[in-house]
């Protein structure tokens, strides 16, 4: 999070306003040479002019930590969470945070105490499936009186990841491996028939693990059984034929949330790429992101 | 402030209010743009309606508050609540063009801070503290604009656009000084408490001795119970003026102590006259000096007017031209034989005009003349009525028949009338001059010593001469002498040593807001500058100035804001960044992950010659920045030491 | 397909290339505003030079596992056998005047074995606790990763609660409990390793490493270091340990720093999957604040960080999935070599 030297203050739509009001007593007191007239015109200008610096101060100190932004699919929200930090002593009032571009969404703060935090989330929409980055994000405010503006950019280094769109008619394709005489999806992972083992994977049930194996001084396995071990699929990129990349990507991606909602072990293999087959949310995560990084 | 707007006006901008508050809850609001439009033209037509008009200062008021109470049923936005404010701040101007008045001044300027206390508040949001807290940001703010306030009302030029409009109304039918004195015309003011002026008297400090006649305007027409002044007075002939060569002769000058100096600040009353003490020898700019010693302003006066006039209480004409005289001792056909015959029997008696006055002061003193103010009604013929009859009277009854009395007796004879007396307020130090202090009076000419001031109500109520007329009827009430006016408690209050002194008070600040605020004008203005030495070379200039200055100003304001903005830690940080970048141009340079201990002593050993500066700085800036306490003082022995690090090393 | 076995890598793996870095972080941040606050830097000092002493050319990590101890976190020392790492645990122990116990894990050891059992005694005619070897102020617990993850857990939760419990009651155990478990480095065979959320228990992972050649020849010419071991006197007792324990907590940590140790653990989250847990902040902190207080001082500098910023980090960022082929200690000083101080 990097932030800019200078923070700019310009006037406000409602600042013509104030000008309009300003021309307005300025005529009424001239034309008139009333000094009472012109006593309003001068406390509305001092009190403006004053304000100015109240409102350059009111971002002073005010800084902003970014979270790391949760990856999101295409088509819906990625949500970004900011902590604005208030690290002088005195509250600030009516801050606005934003990301900056247009169309993009922005929240408002009513007061931050001083030396406290507040936690916002911005929500926009992910268009594009890839690596994004966040871009500038902007702190303004018009406090206290609303005709200039001070705006404060945080460039942000930090990138958020779109994984594609999931999206697709296709069926599952299943593993080779797979009997014919298939069981009903409701019993994987819960088979019988002892297939063998395999190396113990942190996080797994301690039920499967063949301590037997362990006394005998091995690493630590896990049993394996019949129905599980058949039951694994194989998403391939160039295993079948849609004609948009985009759209191949988005099957995967669908193929990839549905095998993992099923806990049945998945491997993906794109061009370039490999990953074996597994499950699990840091599995999950890493074949959407190849899919998301995807060229 | 609404007096002069239709009542309907402010009233439709309360109930817009109310219906906000019961409509905002509900989400209720003014959406269709029909509906406005039909709403608008409607206000526009009850405008039209109730002023006849849709020109002027009252139906552009109404017309905005209309507008207004529209905007508060439409509005939604931040935008409109903002327009609403600034439309507020306008309506705050329009507030001045009815009335300048020091209440109501504090009572437009109190709206103003308050709509500052309503935008903090809107740009507050739901920050906790609804009310004190945007209070006491608003107060922040106006102290911190109060200099600046200062300094521009002193020293922004004053442009004259030259489109003049006149907004002020005429004003002159709330002031009831008359310019023509019937029966009852000054006894209708006697309860009006509206300030007419103020005097203050320059040379002394304390009030001067003696009566108070303010001489307003000398009436040569008579036409019985009834008096008027000139419609157009003549100016006295410069040559004849006081002073000028071969003129009258010269009245005793300041120079030996005579003459009377006052400083007068005229509330507006949209007529011609202006007043001073018996009686003024010079008119002040603007104004001339009439025949018969009066002053008589050129342009109307319709806003406060402060002038300077000097007057002398033993001013002498040695002789009466003959038109004057024949001005002075002219009367009405409607004269009766029964006051040809009272005034007969006095100069019968002795044929001096002293002896003549005296006789007819006598006449009102023991003939049962009363004096009241509700002597009932007169005609102008009814001076018989007056003088025989019912024999009640008030300044104006008594001051018209004796003039009338005198000419028809052969001494000349005129009516003033102007005020007598006033308060003499101890903390301001000047006299306030009510409308109720309106009096009249007569002036005779005695051979001997010229036009003679004769008051006749003295002679019927003895001791109102040294007296304003409030205090006078008191007393008089007190002594059972008149009825009372008003109930106990409310004379008990006003008679309250704190009553007093809080009016009295309020008095003094009121004047100092006429004179002082009200009074500062573009002349004035030109004056101070001038005396100051900026001496105004056209407003092209003076505008090119003050944007140059301005600009200048704002970028040192700015320049410094940045500075200040920047918090201590930031300033802290800054200086070390400062003092790395002069290691790294010796020849260490600190990693960005480096930490200050560390890189003190890598830099020493880089740097033996600089490591003890190097050791002090990093050990200064780890106190200032990981010390749970740190002292300003060490701050700025931080930035000392920092720039002393450069000067060193450059050597 | 065929299945790739060596695709599960086993989290914490240490990658025996590492290499110092060449960056000098300097780990002795002392002499700078040397001002003994709370005066128990003598103490600490007369303490960390007596363990020294038996300890020959092991400073830093001696400093460490002090350090560890003052922060009142559990030490885990990742090395071969036969480096010193009975001693180190024995001779801290003596120094202060500890009950200490040894407890060796094996495969078959059950959580009973090392918490305790309730045994029917005949005599009463009642169950009666019998404390197991977990009872005592340092506890060391040789190859902890030889154990099942049953008895795993039950230390481990032990050490986080500092109390046991079993059949619905709970026991205590003594103030202070410090636990140095050992850990063979994982390659060898028949292994349970520590999984990541049980490593996040021990505030420390350091490792001895075999003595530089100076240093081991003084050792080989020196006594014998049993008998060492049972000259050691206590440094101070067990009351003032527990006084500059709390004293640790007192260090002030400015926000500068908090910024700092902030921006660490940020840096962790966005370049690895698993990032630096807030409970790795505050060991972090924890940690930092009792190094700080060993050098002297009253407030925590980055370099108090930086110092135990790898013994604190390595094991908690050891186990990133994605980049697998470093090992923690060298994304731990990645860390420390690119967040700037601000």
């Amino acid at each position: 999070m990097k932030e800019r030297k200078f923070s700019f203050v310009y006037p406000t739509a409602s600042f013509a306003g104030l000008l309009f009001v300003l021309a307005v007593m300025w005529y009424a007191a001239s034309s008139q040479n009333s000094p009472a007239v012109y006593l309003l015109l001068f406390a509305l200008i001092a009190v403006f002019l004053v304000s100015i610096p109240h409102t350059l101060i009111n971002l002073a100190d005010v800084t902003i930590v970014l979270e790391s932004v949760k990856p999101a699919f295409a088509g819906q929200e990625v949500s970004l969470s900011v902590e604005v930090m208030n690290r002088s002593r005195a509250t600030r009032h009516g801050i606005n945070l934003a990301l900056a571009g247009s169309g993009r969404e922005r929240k408002r703060i009513d007061h931050i105490p001083g030396g406290k935090a507040a936690r916002v989330t911005l929500r926009f929409p992910a268009r594009q499936r890839g690596e994004h980055k966040i871009g500038t994000l902007c702190l303004t405010s018009a406090y206290p009186l609303g005709f200039v503006r001070v705006l404060k950019k945080f460039a942000a280094s930090q990138t958020y990841l779109v994984y594609p769109k999931p999206a697709g008619d296709l069926q599952l394709p299943l593993g080779r491996a797979r009997a014919p005489h298939s069981r009903p999806q409701a019993d994987i992972g819960e088979g019988d028939d002892f297939a063998g083992v395999r190396p113990y994977v942190t996080g797994e049930s301690q039920r499967h693990i063949d301590w037997k194996a362990v006394a005998r001084g091995q690493p630590l396995m896990t049993k394996q059984f019949a129905a599980e071990a058949e039951d694994f699929v194989r998403l391939d990129f160039s295993a079948f034929h849609l004609a948009d990349v985009e759209d191949r990507l988005s099957q995967l991606a669908l193929w990839v949330i549905e095998a993992e909602r099923t806990r049945r072990p998945y491997g993906l293999r794109l061009p370039g790429t490999e990953i074996l087959p597994a499950v699990g949310q840091s599995h999950f995560q890493q074949c959407l992101r190849a899919l998301s990084l995807f060229q | 402030m609404f007096g002069s707007l239709a009542t309907w006006v402010p009233c439709l901008f309360l109930l817009a209010l109310a219906m906000k508050f019961w409509m905002e809850p509900k989400g209720y609001r003014l959406r269709f743009a029909t509906l406005k439009l039909i709403l608008a033209a409607v206000a526009l037509a009850g405008i039209f309606f109730s002023y006849g008009s849709l020109k002027g200062v009252a139906p552009g008021v109404s017309l905005l508050v209309v507008l207004m109470s529209l905007k508060i049923l439409e509005a939604h936005t931040a935008r409109e609540f903002q327009v609403m404010v600034m439309m507020a701040w306008v309506l705050c101007l329009c507030g001045f063009f009815l009335s300048q008045d020091f209440a109501i001044a504090l009572c437009l300027l109190a709206a103003f801070a308050l709509l500052l206390v309503a935008l903090i508040q809107f740009h507050r949001g739901s920050s906790p503290g609804s009310f004190w807290s945007p209070l006491s940001a608003t107060c922040k703010l106006l102290a911190q604009a109060a200099p600046l306030v200062v300094l521009l009302f002193l020293l922004f030029p004053r442009i004259n656009t030259g489109f003049r409009f006149e907004i002020l109304d005429a004003r002159s039918a709330t002031s009831g000084f008359p310019g023509r004195l019937s029966p009852g015309s000054i006894a209708s003011l006697a309860n009006s408490s509206d300030i007419a002026f103020r005097a203050e008297f320059p040379d002394s400090r304390t009030r001067p001795p003696g009566a108070m006649y303010w001489r307003g305007i000398v009436m040569w027409h008579c036409e019985g119970m009834e008096w008027r002044g000139p419609y157009a007075p003549t100016p006295i002939p410069h040559s004849s003026r006081l002073g000028a060569p071969g003129g009258r002769a010269l009245p005793a000058q300041s120079s030996n102590g005579k003459a009377i100096r006052q400083r007068i600040t005229l509330a507006p009353h949209g007529a011609h006259w202006m007043f001073a003490l018996d009686r003024p020898f010079e008119a002040p700019p603007g104004a001339t000096l009439a025949n018969g010693n009066y002053l008589w302003s050129v342009p109307p006066i319709r806003k406060v007017r402060r002038y300077q006039v000097s007057s002398s209480p033993e001013i002498t004409e040695k002789e009466l031209q003959p038109h004057e005289r024949q001005a002075a001792l002219k009367l009405p056909a409607s004269i009766s034989p029964a006051v040809r015959d009272l005034a007969q029997s006095w100069t019968a008696q002795n044929s001096n005009p002293r002896a003549t006055v005296n006789n007819a002061l006598q006449f009102f003193r023991t003939n049962g003349f009363r004096y009241s103010l509700s002597p009932g009604e007169y005609k102008k013929n009814d001076l018989d009525e007056f003088l025989f009859h019912r024999r009640v009277g008030f300044c104006e009854h008594y001051a018209a028949s004796f003039a009338t009395l005198m000419r028809v007796a052969g001494i000349p004879a005129r009516v003033v009338v102007g005020y007598l007396g006033g308060e003499y307020n101890d903390l301001g130090r000047f006299f306030l001059v009510r409308q109720a202090d309106t009096h009249a009076w007569c002036e005779v000419w005695l051979p001997d010593s010229g036009w003679t001031r004769v008051d006749p109500t003295s002679a019927v109520a003895p001791g109102r001469a040294s007296l304003d007329l409030n205090s006078f009827l008191e007393r008089r009430t007190a002594s059972g002498e008149m009825e009372t006016r008003r109930s106990a408690f409310v004379t008990e209050l006003t008679r309250s040593a704190i009553f007093t002194n809080v009016r009295l008070a309020w008095e003094a600040v009121s004047y100092e807001w006429d004179t002082r605020l009200l009074g500062f004008d573009a002349d004035v203005q030109e004056a101070l500058l001038a005396s100051a030495g900026i001496a105004n070379r056209g407003s092209f200039f003076l505008i090119t100035e003050i944007l140059v200055v301005a600009a200048a100003l704002l970028v040192i304001y700015a320049g410094w804001m940045q500075l200040r903005t920047r918090s201590r830690s930031d300033r802290v940080k800054a200086l070390y960044e400062r003092f790395c970048r002069k290691a790294a141009h010796l020849g260490a340079r600190r990693d960005a992950w480096e930490g200050p201990s560390d890189f003190s002593r890598r830099a020493a050993q880089l740097l033996p010659k600089e490591s003890e500066r190097i050791r002090q700085i990093s050990n200064t800036y780890i106190a200032l920045r990981y010390s749970p306490k740190s002292a300003t003082i060490i701050l700025d022995r931080f930035a000392k030491e920092v720039s002393a690090f450069a000067a060193h090393s450059r050597r | 397909m065929d299945r790739v076995c060596g695709w599960f890598s086993p989290p914490g793996i240490t990658d025996p290339g590492y290499n110092l870095s060449i960056f000098p972080i300097c780990l002795f941040a002392k002499g700078v505003v040397p001002t003994d606050h709370f005066g128990v830097t003598e103490h600490v000092d007369a303490f960390t030079k007596q363990i020294c002493e038996v300890i020959v050319g092991k400073n830093q990590a001696v400093k460490l596992a002090v350090a560890c101890l003052l922060a009142r976190g559990h030490l885990l020392i990742e090395d071969i056998p036969g480096v010193g790492k009975t001693t180190l645990s024995q001779a801290l122990a003596r120094s202060l005047a500890l009950a200490f116990q040894r407890i060796q894990f094996t495969s078959d050891l059950l959580p009973a074995d090392i918490l305790g059992n309730s045994i029917f005694d005949q005599g009463e005619q009642r169950f009666v606790f019998h404390s197991g070897p977990l009872f005592s102020q340092v506890v060391l617990i040789d190859e902890v990763n030889r154990a099942t993850a049953k008895t795993q857990s039950a230390l481990l939760e032990a050490m986080e609660e500092h109390h046991i419990s079993i059949d619905g009651v709970t026991y205590e155990l003594p103030e202070p409990f410090f636990v140095i478990a050992t850990q063979n480095p994982q390659h060898q065979v028949g292994t349970f390793p520590l999984p990541e959320s049980q490593l996040d228990r021990f505030l420390m992972r350091i490792e001895l490493g075999v003595p530089d050649r100076a240093s081991e020849r003084a050792m080989l010419l020196g006594m014998d270091r049993r008998e060492m071991l049972k000259e050691l006197k206590p440094v101070f007792s067990i009351r003032t340990l527990l006084e500059i324990q709390d004293n640790v907590r007192k260090v002030h940590a400015s926000s500068a720093l908090l910024d700092y140790l902030q921006d660490l653990l940020d840096a962790s989250r966005q370049r690895h999957s698993t990032g630096l847990s807030p409970r790795a902040g505050l060991a972090l902190l924890h940690a930092s604040e009792a190094w700080a207080l060993m050098n002297g001082r009253d407030m925590v500098l980055p370099e108090d960080i930086q110092a135990v910023g790898i013994a604190v980090m390595a094991h908690r960022l050891g186990h990133d999935i994605e980049q697998s082929g470093q090992s923690g200690r060298t994304l731990a000083d990645n860390l420390l070599h690119s967040v700037p101080v601000p």
